[in-house]
């Protein structure tokens, strides 16, 4: 601080000096003169951290006036905008659960259309769905119907094993073998366990010995046997 | 003392608005700087700006226009100040070598011509920390009896004791060394 002071904090000086009743001590006026122009003329260049919170302000106030473009570029160095990757990130985490979502469906329907099974599956429920009446429909799982149930249980053994040779014809028979055979205790199990059908290729091996398959299933291979006999050779030597 | 803040950048600094945080500073900060360069601090610039650092956000708290403004500063700076000197109290103390401290030289002329400044941070060390403290914020912060009591945790009465007899020492202090000198 040079010697130009405003009169104000001289008079501050004055008034301290004279509510201790010291007025008169020149020499201890010029200490506290000393003691105040240690207060620099300027404030000292700002750190890193403290330009960057005064810079922060100052680009407060650009904003306001400014588009948020030039805002932008009003950054000091080693601030970093992150307005732009906010957007971005909700963006890319839709898009990455569109793709988890659609490759999930690829894979489910190549699957699907690779397993014949599954085909057969399909046409059988589509038979049983759009043939029998809607009305007939609703009785069925109770099984007093035998015209339309026994077709459900059916392909059980009969989608399995001719499956392999002869894929359509087979239905419409078993159809009418299941009619004569298949009484109602067979029917409820089967059609619980349309999901399982893709396996029962290896049911077919035991008809032998149908007690120590232990499922509820033992009853209506039996019945099928005639038609089976030529594939279980074929399949338990491997 | 640079010059007074605005009213527009006091509203807009005690508003919480930063775009008042760069006037605060260049008001403010030299004060701080003289306030701990008065207390013999090493690194003032440092801690001045550790001050800034901790208020600036903080400003949206503050009420009581201008002297509320200087007075929450300077208690921060304050307990900055405490909690240095506890720190250093704790740190080792490095003893470089000094050539000022070695006994066998004698004073140079420069010395003695820029002997004031060194003088001075010399003499207030001789007075007793209350009393010293309520003279450098009186007179480098610039505050009142009442916000230096606010500041200390003292009553007004009390300050003002401490500044006469802070008053009184240093110029027994001062005219002992004009003795001493000549």
């Amino acid at each position: 601080m040079t010697g130009t002071r405003n009169p104000q904090q001289d008079g501050s000086i004055q008034a301290m000096l004279r509510d201790s009743g010291l007025e008169a001590a020149t020499e201890l006026r010029s200490t506290l003169d000393q003691l105040q122009a240690l207060v620099p003329d300027r404030a000292p260049a700002p750190r890193a951290d403290l330009a960057a919170l005064l810079a922060a302000g100052s680009m407060d106030a650009a904003e306001r006036s400014a588009a948020p473009e030039e805002e932008a570029e009003d950054l000091s160095d080693g601030v970093i905008s992150l307005a732009g990757r906010r957007g971005g990130r909700k963006r890319r985490l839709a898009l990455i659960g569109g793709a988890v979502i659609g490759a999930m469906g690829l894979g489910a329907g190549a699957v699907a259309a690779s397993s014949q099974d599954f085909r057969e599956n399909v046409g059988h429920t589509l038979g049983v769905l759009f043939q029998p009446a809607a009305p007939t429909r609703t009785p069925a799982p109770s099984g007093p119907t035998p015209s339309d149930l026994p077709a459900v249980p059916v392909p059980v053994p009969a989608a399995t094993s001719p499956a392999l040779t002869r894929p359509a014809e087979p239905s419409a028979q078993a159809t009418a073998q299941a009619t004569k055979h298949a009484g109602p205790i067979a029917t409820p199990p089967a059609v619980g366990r349309g999901g399982e059908l893709p396996n029962p290729p290896h049911r077919p091996v035991q008809p032998g010995a149908p007690g120590q398959n232990g499922r509820g299933l033992a009853p209506s291979p039996l019945p099928t046997s005639p038609e089976v006999p030529g594939l279980p050779t074929a399949f338990p030597k491997p | 003392m640079a010059d007074q803040l605005s009213d527009d950048e006091l509203s807009a600094a005690l508003a919480g608005d930063p775009s008042g945080f760069s006037a605060v500073y260049t008001v403010m900060s030299p004060a701080v700087l003289g306030y701990f360069r008065a207390k013999g601090v090493e690194d003032a610039e440092a801690l001045t700006q550790d001050v800034f650092v901790d208020v600036l956000p903080k400003l949206a708290n503050v009420t009581g226009g201008h002297t509320g403004l200087r007075t929450f500063i300077f208690s921060v700076a304050h307990a900055r100040l405490v909690d240095h000197y506890r720190r250093s109290e704790r740190t080792p103390q490095l003893a470089e070598y000094d050539p000022l401290n070695d006994a066998r030289h004698s004073a140079s002329a420069e010395d003695e011509a820029l002997g004031a400044l060194g003088g001075l941070s010399h003499t207030l060390s001789r007075l007793n920390e209350e009393q010293r403290e309520v003279l450098v914020l009186r007179i480098v912060a610039d505050l009142s009896i009442d916000e230096v009591a606010g500041i200390m945790g003292k009553s007004p009465g009390a300050i003002k004791q401490l500044q006469r007899r802070g008053l009184s020492a240093l110029r027994e202090l001062v005219t002992e060394k004009d003795h001493a000198a000549s």
